[in-house]
């Protein structure tokens, strides 16, 4: 129990670590990116309005008492307001992060459903011809930006046959077209890798026992191949969700799906410091929390884990 | 004999359902026109922190107006206001037009007017883009009767009734009472649109029945939709109605979906802005005459295009107050190029840099490379270094610039009045980057002169001189595309703004 704590405990200074330094170099880089002011004003504003906007905003104190204040405020979660749409920043951030959530989720599932099975098909004798002609697909796809499977997908889904809507929240199947895109996107990726380590469980021991004692091919493949393989393929997996979470910003760009990304470039451009400031503490976040979560799937999935901390 | 009872009773069914999906009744039919534009206003419903062009323009032609507007000739129209007339030089009195509501009920008068000209010249308002930057003169707005007013500025303005083009008139009360975060969420004027909602990613209005340019649509849907291709997919799917800000290379793709192309002259001049107070080649006047002569700007005109656009020969544009006619600019002419920059003392030719942003304008990265490549032609070097508006802007306003030139639009909307582009070039105290006494004087001149016939005489001088000083490297007269579906009617647009009204899709 008491090293349970401790783990718990060390996790939660790593959080803490975690969020003070990206807070500190998003406080800074983005102090260096340009003047919020001078964009709030427009173009040929004078300087006395230019100074005016910096006092509303507090951006004419000296950079350490802003960054004390800065700090102070992420502290009590307190973002600010945006400077362009002046809404609570966090409440605006959160209010997009459902959206980005449901297209992680199906992305993931979609890419897994397609990506596991031909992954394992491929790995299982990736020497037979049909299997290498998938190998270069796969290959070649994943050279593919998403930008030309999301405008591809929509030239032949909406254009042509007239079957989906390419616009988010514009029918019931909205999601499908920047899910199939996502999971298009990411699927080589996976199915490579799930590929590789089945192939490399043929090679262990263990394998070679199993096939030795007479075990049929199916069994050998489900029962000691496979969950093996999904060890690395749920580690990719989980770098997967992370990066869908900071928002899959083309994706969201081409079907205009109201995510964290595109919230997080519109107020780039805009140099909406408080916004692009609570887009990235929450990412990171649940970045986080993706991390800690596939900790405990790997304890759970990997015997050799539990006997470490968390 | 059982089964085919049962079959000719599914038939039966399924026919009645057909009927009755077939007669459904045309009339409580809901005409939606649903537009997809590169970009929503990020402010959202607050008009005065939006500068007066694009995105916030598209939006807000929906649901607000001015007192004014300027037409596609330069020629200031009645919106909110019917008559206006110069009191003194520093006073223009506006009579307001009648039985005009806001879509929340509220009435519009002397009183709505006055509301929004004293939140312009409040401290918060001086700190939006149209009070510090549109309307910085306007010092404030008295009620005469209940639809008569008088706008005061500090100093003589000849085309006050213009400037206010860019002056939306918000509902007085609710304005009051909600502050301008909670506006921005719901805002109320008295166009032909009012807000059901509002988001970064969709802004969905219902028609205003009862505004005086009442809507032949139901209900309007603006889409942002940044990427230029997949707006154009969005229209051919037949997702949107209408699309804005095409490229001029998929106007075949637009007419091969049967949908119609809406080309508009913009006032705006796309050119390269040269930096003259900073020391370095182009501040002899011979360099910058001789990088004006070394561009094909019709064949980039005729080619990028689409031969929609035209090559500028000054500043402004024909549709703009002040254009000069008799000017004919800088045709193309390397070997003249060859000449002055030999006589400015480059025969060897010499290099020179500029700031650009692209993304901007139809075809403007195409268009920029094309300068650099006539440009070579003549043993010039351009080399550009592309930076986003928000590096653009601070460099602009303190003339930070490092390089000899910087990508500038010569933009006179929406007041339409070659006034706007020249004011930038002038000896300013703070951020000029280009100065010439005789120009300025008669720019200070154009700015009080009262009588229309004069100033217009003035305007026409000042284009003669500051086209023969070349400031800027004129490249071509843009253009604004729209792509209409093939249903859609009754589309125009004046100065970017679209005619909502008028639009509606079904049968001609």
């Amino acid at each position: 129990m008491k090293q349970r704590l401790k783990a718990v405990g060390s996790r939660l200074l790593q959080l803490v670590v975690l969020l003070g330094t990206i807070s500190t170099t998003l406080f800074l880089l983005l102090r260096l990116s340009g003047d919020p002011a001078i964009l709030l004003a427009g173009e040929g504003a004078s300087p006395e309005t230019i100074n005016a906007i910096r006092a509303d905003y507090g951006f004419d104190k000296s950079l350490f008492e802003q960054y004390l204040i800065f700090i102070w405020d992420v502290v009590r979660l307190d973002f600010g307001r945006s400077l362009v749409n002046s809404q609570p920043a966090l409440g605006f951030v959160l209010k997009y992060l459902p959206s980005t959530l449901h297209l992680t989720f199906l992305a993931i599932l979609f890419n897994s459903l397609i990506a596991i099975p031909a992954g394992v098909w491929l790995g299982a004798k990736p020497t037979q011809r049909r299997r290498r002609v998938l190998s270069a697909i796969v290959s070649v796809a994943q050279g593919t930006p998403a930008y030309v499977i999301g405008l591809l997908l929509i030239q032949i889904f909406s254009v042509w046959f007239n079957w989906l809507p390419s616009i988010a929240g514009t029918g019931t199947w909205s999601w499908v077209l920047p899910t199939a895109t996502l999971s298009f996107a990411l699927a080589p990726n996976l199915i490579r890798v799930v590929a590789a380590s089945i192939e490399d469980t043929t090679r262990q021991d263990y394998f070679r026992t199993a096939k030795a004692n007479g075990a049929e091919p199916r069994v050998l493949l489900i029962r000691h191949s496979l969950p093996n393989a999904l060890l690395s393929t749920t580690s990719l997996l989980g770098a997967q969700f992370a990066f869908l979470l900071s928002g899959a910003l083309i994706t969201e760009y081409i079907f205009a799906w109201p995510g964290l990304g595109l919230i997080l470039v519109q107020s780039i451009t805009n140099l909406d410091f408080p916004t692009i400031q609570a887009t990235v503490f929450v990412v990171a976040y649940l970045v986080f929390f993706v991390n800690l979560i596939m900790d405990q799937v790997f304890r759970i999935a990997d015997p050799r884990l539990r006997r470490s901390q968390l | 004999m059982r089964n085919k009872k049962i079959f000719s009773a599914a038939v039966s069914v399924a026919l009645l359902t057909l009927l009755w999906g077939g007669q459904a009744p045309a009339s409580a039919e809901i005409k939606t026109i649903t537009i997809g534009v590169p970009g929503l206003p990020p402010s959202q419903g607050n008009p005065f922190k939006e500068g007066p062009g694009t995105p916030g323009i598209h939006t807000y032609a929906a649901i607000f107006d001015a007192l004014t507007r300027v037409d596609s000739k330069g020629v200031v129209r009645p919106r909110l206001a019917t008559r206006w007339k110069s009191i003194d030089s520093t006073t223009w009195r506006f009579t307001l037009r009648q039985n005009v509501k806001f879509s929340n009920g509220e009435v519009f008068n002397a009183d709505a007017v006055i509301e929004t000209i004293d939140f312009l010249t409040s401290v918060d308002g001086r700190k939006t883009v149209i009070g510090s930057t549109e309307l910085p003169d306007v010092t404030g707005a008295k009620k005469i009767s209940e639809y008569l007013i008088e706008v005061t500025t500090k100093t003589a303005d000849a085309i006050l009734p213009a400037k206010l083009a860019a002056l939306y008139i918000v509902a007085p009360k609710a304005w009051k009472s909600a502050g301008q975060e909670v506006f921005a969420k719901a805002p109320i004027g008295t166009g032909p649109f009012k807000v059901d909602s509002i988001s970064t990613t969709r802004i969905e209005l219902t028609a205003f029945k009862g505004s005086w340019r009442a809507p032949k649509s139901d209900k309007l849907i603006i889409i942002p939709l940044a990427d230029a291709a997949s707006r154009l997919q969005a229209l051919q799917s037949g997702q949107v109605n209408m699309v804005a800000a095409i490229n001029p290379d998929q106007i075949a793709a637009v007419k091969k979906a049967s949908a119609r192309v809406f080309v508009v002259p913009a006032p705006q001049v796309m050119s390269l802005a040269f930096n003259t107070i900073k020391s370095g080649p182009v501040t002899d006047v011979r360099v910058r005459q001789a990088l004006n002569y070394a561009v094909n700007k019709a064949e980039i005109a005729q080619r990028l295009l689409a031969g929609k656009g035209k090559p500028a020969t000054q500043g402004v544009t024909p549709s703009v107050l002040g254009y000069n006619r008799d000017v004919q600019g800088y045709p193309y002419d390397p070997d003249k190029a060859k000449e002055l920059l030999a006589a400015a003392g480059f025969a060897n030719g010499l290099t020179i840099s500029a700031d650009i942003t692209v993304g901007s304008f139809p075809s403007d990265n195409l268009i920029y490379q094309t300068v650099k490549s006539d440009l070579a032609k003549v043993g010039v070097t351009l080399n550009y270094t592309t930076i986003t508006f928000a590096q653009w802007l601070p460099q602009y306003n303190t003339n930070s610039w490092k390089g000899d030139a910087f990508g500038l639009s010569w933009n006179s909307a929406p007041r339409g009045d070659a006034s706007r582009p020249y004011a930038i070039f002038v000896c300013k105290p703070v951020g000029a980057f280009y100065c010439n006494a005789g120009e300025d004087a008669l720019v200070k001149k154009a700015a009080l002169e009262l009588n229309a016939i004069k100033r217009l005489a003035i305007l026409k001088e000042i284009a003669v001189k500051v086209t023969a000083s070349a400031p800027a490297l004129y490249i071509v007269e843009q253009i604004d595309l729209y792509a209409l579906g093939k249903n859609l009617y009754g589309f125009s647009a004046n100065n970017r703004a679209i005619t909502y009204e008028n639009i509606y899709t079904g049968t001609k």
